[in-house]
């Protein structure tokens, strides 16, 4: 073991034909910048988290879909921009939301979607970003409104304030910018009783998800009250921010403010 | 070596070199190309320190494995997208014999990267469980386990060469 074993790696290896190493250095050395500067803010060891989280899974998601991936398209640093991770989304998204009481910060990054939630009020808000395999969106179908306002004990939110095209679930809405919007009920299911979904014409999907479920350790419901008002969450999961890559300002504030952030039970992209 | 155009003549120097390991560790060159960044990135973050390392190369691939098993305990690790589909082959069967890259692919993380440090590298047994974070005796207990994989894996001919 030892002489001969390299010299077969080695065989092996030059044999393959890996992507090209073009400015992989100098974005290293950007990477690097950053994780200093984190330190110099006193949180370094978080600063480093976001190299992790990067390589841990978000990569997947910034990849474009296979096989015309990028060599180098996993992290775009030296860009403005980063891998989105859920502390991402969750730095942004609590930007987004309305004033009230926000609890329950979970996140989670799986394969082709990533994730997170909060409870706004005692109510889940949920927002993922998937990557679709097929350009066209998903689900886009119309239907006839299928929720009956008097299932379950948690309210329906309030669509009123939506335009007419919005107001049913399931009919997808063509809006200027090439994206559908599309809103969802689920009245079964207490953790994603409503929401909408934004498919985008660059293949991205988001989710956002408003649910019923009590805060875990809190009251059982709280009746009469609505975690996030529809309108609102039309404007959230329109923002053009939600993608594979965040600028890396939210990136970096989203791990300094989220560190050890719970995963999210059972959740799906949607 | 301690400003930024050392760190860069040395990044120049090793990145092919540092890929080539990562690529043994994960067996995927768009993650290997990742772990190489991570890798170079924290360099960079620590190099005044690191300068004062008696050993980098070693000091990189401390960080580089590390970071590979941190990768590899995420739960989304194992959902990696990969050109290619490792092959289950009865190594009993000479015409579908595994080549050592696809063997290697075969073992535990663990025991992958204490064969790519101990047998690929040449590093010592003292210095593999100092970058494991792990004593000698489990190296050396793990080391026996992979080459004993290894041979199993890759049949009569080529198991000479994990004697």
């Amino acid at each position: 073991m030892g002489e001969q074993f390299r010299r077969l790696v080695d065989e092996e290896l030059s044999a393959q034909q890996p992507p090209r190493l073009d400015g992989l250095v100098a974005r290293a050395v950007g990477d690097g910048r950053r994780i200093r500067r984190g330190r110099a803010l006193g949180v370094g060891s978080v600063a480093a988290a976001v190299v992790l989280v990067v390589t841990g899974g978000a990569l997947l998601l910034a990849q474009p879909p296979p096989p015309h991936q990028s060599p180098s398209g996993v992290v775009t640093a030296g860009t403005d921009e980063l891998p989105a991770t859920p502390e991402a989304l969750l730095e942004l998204l609590t930007s987004l939301l309305p004033q009230g009481t926000v609890s329950g910060h979970a996140g989670r990054v799986d394969r082709d979607w990533i994730a997170a939630r909060v409870y706004l009020n005692q109510n889940i808000v949920q927002i993922s970003v998937a990557r679709r395999l097929s350009p066209s969106p998903p689900f886009c179908v119309s239907a006839p409104p299928r929720s009956d306002p008097t299932l379950g004990s948690t309210p329906r939110p309030d669509a009123s304030d939506l335009p007419p095209q919005l107001a049913a679930p399931g009919i997808c809405d063509l809006r200027a910018d090439g994206s559908y919007i599309q809103r969802f009920e689920e009245p079964d299911n207490c953790a994603e009783r409503t929401g909408f979904d934004v498919h985008r014409p660059d293949g991205v999907s988001v989710r956002i998800v408003t649910g019923g479920c009590p805060t875990p350790g809190g009251p059982e419901e709280v009746p009469g009250e609505v975690g996030l008002p529809a309108s609102t969450a039309v404007a959230i999961v329109s923002d053009s921010r939600w993608a594979p890559t965040m600028p890396a300002d939210l990136v970096t504030a989203g791990v300094i403010h989220f560190p050890d952030l719970p995963d999210i039970p059972g959740a799906t992209p949607g | 070596m301690r400003g930024e155009s050392d760190f860069v003549a040395y990044a120049e120097a090793r990145v092919a070199r540092l890929r080539q390991r990562a690529y043994l560790l994960c067996h995927d060159w768009h993650l290997a190309q990742d772990l190489t960044q991570i890798t170079l990135a924290r360099l960079y973050a620590s190099w005044r320190r690191i300068t004062k390392v008696e050993n980098i190369d070693a000091y990189a691939a401390k960080v580089m494995v590390r970071a590979f098993l941190d990768h590899k305990r995420r739960k989304s690790s194992g959902e990696i997208v990969t050109d290619s589909v490792p092959e289950q082959v009865d190594a009993s069967t000479p015409d579908l014999r595994l080549t050592l890259l696809e063997a290697l692919r075969q073992l535990a993380p663990r025991e992958r990267a204490i064969v790519v440090l101990r047998y690929w590298e040449d590093h010592s047994v003292d210095a593999v469980a100092e970058m494991l974070d792990t004593t000698p005796g489990v190296v050396k207990t793990q080391s026996m386990r992979a080459l004993s994989r290894l041979r199993t894996l890759l049949g009569t001919d080529m198991a000479a060469l994990v004697d």
